[in-house]
């Protein structure tokens, strides 16, 4: 493969993240990177979109011969504070991101993760422990720029924060993961950074703290809220480690914080046992609940990570029996479950029983009239897991092909 | 009036005070809120089940008959207007509420469910749906889904889009497929976001899950009228700044107010007031005060002739009667009334609306404006005698240099009305030939035999070879 004009010569870190037999193609600019995928469709050759390789086990297939980077699609293009908006080029570090927005007092109301590129996280249709309260990813993007396997670009929606021009392509394409088109710019909006945040969290026994969860849950409070089990426990500031516990983070104007933290002692059965954390550490809890439900930094790692998606109301059971299935198979499950969503991140770190794990949670998805997925598995276990035709597969693969007919991207 | 032959198969399956053709039946038809259009149907089947759906569907793409779907024909885009030789789908009957989850905090609802009626139903169990057009106790939640609506509350909450969790549709073929549901992630790209605002082109949405929302136990209103409407804008502006999030944030201007001075609808404004402001906070009153507090400073700042406040149901509803009127207000200035729907950057509102106002005086008609403005999209109000065709032809010129005009501060040329007929050809303002090809051929892998609502939403270059029966 030789270097054109437009492309850079991938780092040895970047190729290193690849592996040293994987070609990476490294494009400058959307004309080089059309050239790119042009070359690809016209050699055969599967490709798969990447950032800083962040995520390679969620992205779709692992084993594209040759990835194309879009890490020199690095700048922060349109920022506009006043109008609450950002354009940004789809190779932006997520950790330079959160830091130029927080120079301004602003934030992507979602938690991002330390590690990958904006493009990156859209593709993945990341969740957000903070979900709840400020919507999916897909409500903040107000739109994207990409570019097809044909070499075509295209964008949909803009910069303005209401917008029902043309089909939501740029909706529609959060959580594609890099199946259908190689983006390079998303616009998000933005918020203010909260004044401040309380976290509060319960360490005790199963039932009593499921009580807590649900009380607090239909509280009508505006809680960010989980039950945690096991590793996920340990995610809180009082360094005891795994265990049990139920976490309640409130974030806004200081008044008003100060009034739902009163309103969740009110409704606790046992509201003297609540340890209280503020600021900063609420927010390095949120930090580290969001690395907990992240692949782990090495893919090759025996460590499985699953989402598990239901309704609300089923979320403690579904919880309960996703980690009853993964025990029976003498596994050990790591829960963080939120029951204002239904999301349940589920850490398993045993490499033997992955496999096992994910035909289990698959039942109990079933049960519980929801949808799990695998987020990490190691390459191993993954080459054997198989996919499973969801509602509207045909569909979306129709719809995808109009993006990529050689099918290049997937 | 005489019906083609596959038409008289398909009548024998609908009693038939269900299946409508005759002339003056047809007529309430011919469009919807956007009158510059009218097109009556060859038929029309009042449908009051997914199974009847199906058939009407199947019967279509097998006699390959254009099919549109249509809610209570309150769209402003011309969204539900017939197409020639077309069946219309009225959805007006599938008004079941199937199902309140309030735990889960979701609905599933038939598409021709009053807005309003969802939210009386979820309030006894403290909940709200929150998108609110100004036509909520009219327009159907599957006619909001088809052109994404949204509603001055939208501010805060978000539009239709951001509160469809699920949708059972009927594709062109007459296949049914489900798509999202009650939960929160998705397994792959997410058909739910495609299909909402795609204005029936994909088919016709039988069953929507729609997301619920906590009823605020608090609500806060006040108005600050002022003298002029760059003041009005600047405190928009610097509210935006604030990093308050309003649950609305309305605009008046001097024109719409001497309508709605004039009508039955009066709410007192002063004589000199050229722009009124209308702010509107909910959720939990502890911390409220502070929020007002700094909005009544950012107003006062920009000297406002009155400021008025409303603490309780009633004075709320008193503070809202000029925007709630305006519309029927503008019925009293002239015999028509185009409804113009464009957004733009909020920090680009007030010279924008300098252009607008420009537009209006350089093609001699008259516009006022009713706006979202927390989200900056402007309803420029063109009023007009219809009858009149040097009239409408400035009329229809004046809006499309409008929509130009927010396109060129950055924004779009709809944020809430959808694209429909009306603005179909601007669509390459915001959009290039790759752009509209590749949505273009998303609808045509959707809808290979062009008959679901065809030529809605894009220039439509295909309308000329599609087969259509008179």
């Amino acid at each position: 493969m030789t270097r054109r004009d437009g492309e850079r010569v991938a780092s040895r870190a970047e190729q290193a993240l690849f592996g040293d037999d994987v070609p990476v193609v490294a494009p400058r600019d959307t004309a080089a990177l059309a050239e790119s995928l042009r070359d690809a469709v016209a050699q055969g050759v599967r490709i798969r979109p990447a950032g800083l390789g962040a995520h390679p086990a969620e992205s779709d297939p692992v084993e594209a011969p040759r990835v194309v980077s879009v890490a020199a699609f690095d700048r922060i293009v349109a920022h506009s504070p006043d109008d609450f908006t950002v354009g940004v080029e789809a190779g932006v570090p997520l950790a330079t991101l959160r830091a130029e927005l927080a120079r301004h007092g602003q934030e992507v109301p979602a938690d991002l993760p330390a590690t990958g590129t904006i493009g990156g996280w859209v593709a993945r249709g990341a969740v957000s422990p903070r979900q709840g309260r400020h919507g999916p990813l897909a409500s903040l993007v107000l739109g994207v720029e990409g570019v097809r396997t044909s070499g075509e670009t295209f964008r949909s929606g803009g910069m303005v924060v209401k917008n029902v021009a043309g089909y939501a392509l740029h909706k529609f394409l959060v959580g594609s993961r890099g199946t259908s088109a190689v983006l390079t710019r998303v616009n998000l909006r933005l918020r203010q950074l909260p004044e401040t945040r309380t976290l509060g969290f319960l360490r005790g026994a199963a039932t009593e703290l499921d009580e807590a969860t649900e009380k607090l849950a239909t509280s009508g409070l505006e809680p960010v809220l989980f039950r945690l089990e096991g590793a996920a426990a340990a995610t809180l500031p009082d360094e005891r480690g795994p265990g049990s516990a139920v976490a309640f983070l409130f974030e806004g104007n200081r008044t008003r914080v100060a009034w739902q933290i009163e309103q969740a002692h009110s409704v606790l059965p046992n509201p003297g046992a609540v340890t209280r954390a503020t600021d900063d550490d609420a927010a390095a809890w949120l930090d580290r609940l969001v690395a907990f439900g992240e692949p782990p930094e090495n893919p090759r790692a025996d460590v499985g990570v699953f989402r598990l998606s239901v309704p609300a109301a089923e979320t403690l059971r579904a919880a309960h029996g996703a980690a009853t299935a993964i025990e029976a198979r003498e596994g050990l499950a790591h829960v963080a479950a939120d029951p204002m969503t239904g999301l349940i991140t589920i850490r398993q770190e045993d490499e033997r029983r992955l496999d096992q794990s994910l035909a289990a949670l698959r039942n109990v998805a079933t049960r519980h009239r929801g949808f799990v997925r695998a987020i990490s598995v190691p390459p191993a276990v993954h080459a054997g897991l198989g996919r499973v035709a969801t509602a509207g597969h045909e569909l979306r693969e129709r719809v995808r092909r109009v993006f990529d007919p050689g099918s290049v991207l997937s | 009036m005489s019906l083609p032959d596959p038409f008289r198969e398909l009548a024998r399956r609908f009693p038939a005070d269900r299946f409508l053709t005759d002339r003056t039946e047809l007529f309430v038809y011919e469009c919807d809120g956007l009158p510059v259009h009218r097109q009556p149907p060859a038929a029309v089947v009042l449908c009051e089940t997914r199974d009847e759906v199906v058939a009407c569907v199947k019967w279509c793409a097998a006699n390959e008959v254009p099919f549109v779907p249509r809610g209570a024909g309150t769209g402003l885009s011309g969204g539900a207007t017939p197409v020639r030789g077309c069946l219309l789908l009225d959805l007006n009957r599938m008004r079941a509420i199937r199902k309140i989850d309030a735990r889960s905090r979701y609905a599933v609802v038939e598409p021709g469910l009053i807005n309003v009626r969802l939210t009386e139903a979820a309030k006894p169990h403290g909940l709200m749906y929150a998108p609110d057009p100004s036509s909520q106790t009219a327009c159907t939640l599957g006619g909001n889904i088809a052109e994404n609506s949204g509603g001055p509350h939208c501010l805060k909450y978000g539009v239709t889009i951001d509160h469809v969790l699920g949708l059972e549709v009927v594709l062109p073929d007459g296949e049914v497929v489900r798509l999202g549901g009650p939960i929160a992630d998705h397994p792959d790209h997410d058909l739910v976001q495609l299909f909402v605002g795609a204005e029936g082109t994909f088919g016709v949405v039988t069953e929507i899950t729609l997301r619920l929302t906590p009823d605020p136990p608090e609500v806060r209103t006040f108005l600050a009228i002022f003298d002029s409407m760059a003041k009005a804008c600047r405190t928009v502006t610097e509210i935006t700044r604030s990093g308050i999030v309003p649950v609305a944030l309305e605009i008046l201007d001097r024109r719409t107010i001497e309508a709605v001075e004039a009508s039955v609808n009066r709410a007192g404004y002063p004589t000199n007031a050229a722009a009124v402001l209308l702010v509107e906070l909910d959720g939990f009153a502890a911390g409220m005060d502070e929020e007002e507090r700094a909005i009544v400073e950012m107003a006062r700042a920009n000297e406002p002739i009155e400021l008025r406040s409303a603490r309780d149901p009633a004075e709320r509803v008193a503070l809202w009667k000029g925007r709630k009127g305006a519309f029927g207000a503008m019925g009293r200035v002239d015999t028509d009334l185009y409804v113009l729907d464009g957004v733009v950057p909020r920090t680009a509102l007030e010279e924008t609306l300098e252009k607008v106002y420009e537009i209006a005086d350089r093609y001699r008609v008259k516009v006022s404006n009713v706006f979202h403005a927390g989200d900056g999209n402007l309803h420029p109000n063109i009023s007009y005698d219809g009858r009149d065709a040097d009239v409408t032809a400035r009329v229809l010129a004046a809006g499309e240099e409008m929509l130009r005009a927010c396109v060129a501060a950055g924004g779009s040329i709809s944020g809430e009305h959808g694209i429909g007929l009306e603005k179909r050809d601007f669509m390459p303002l915001l959009f290039g030939e790759g752009d509209l090809a590749l949505m273009t051929g998303i609808r045509d892998a959707i809808d290979p035999e062009g008959i679901a609502n065809p030529g809605k939403g894009f220039p439509d270059r295909r309308a000329k070879r599609r087969k259509v029966r008179a």
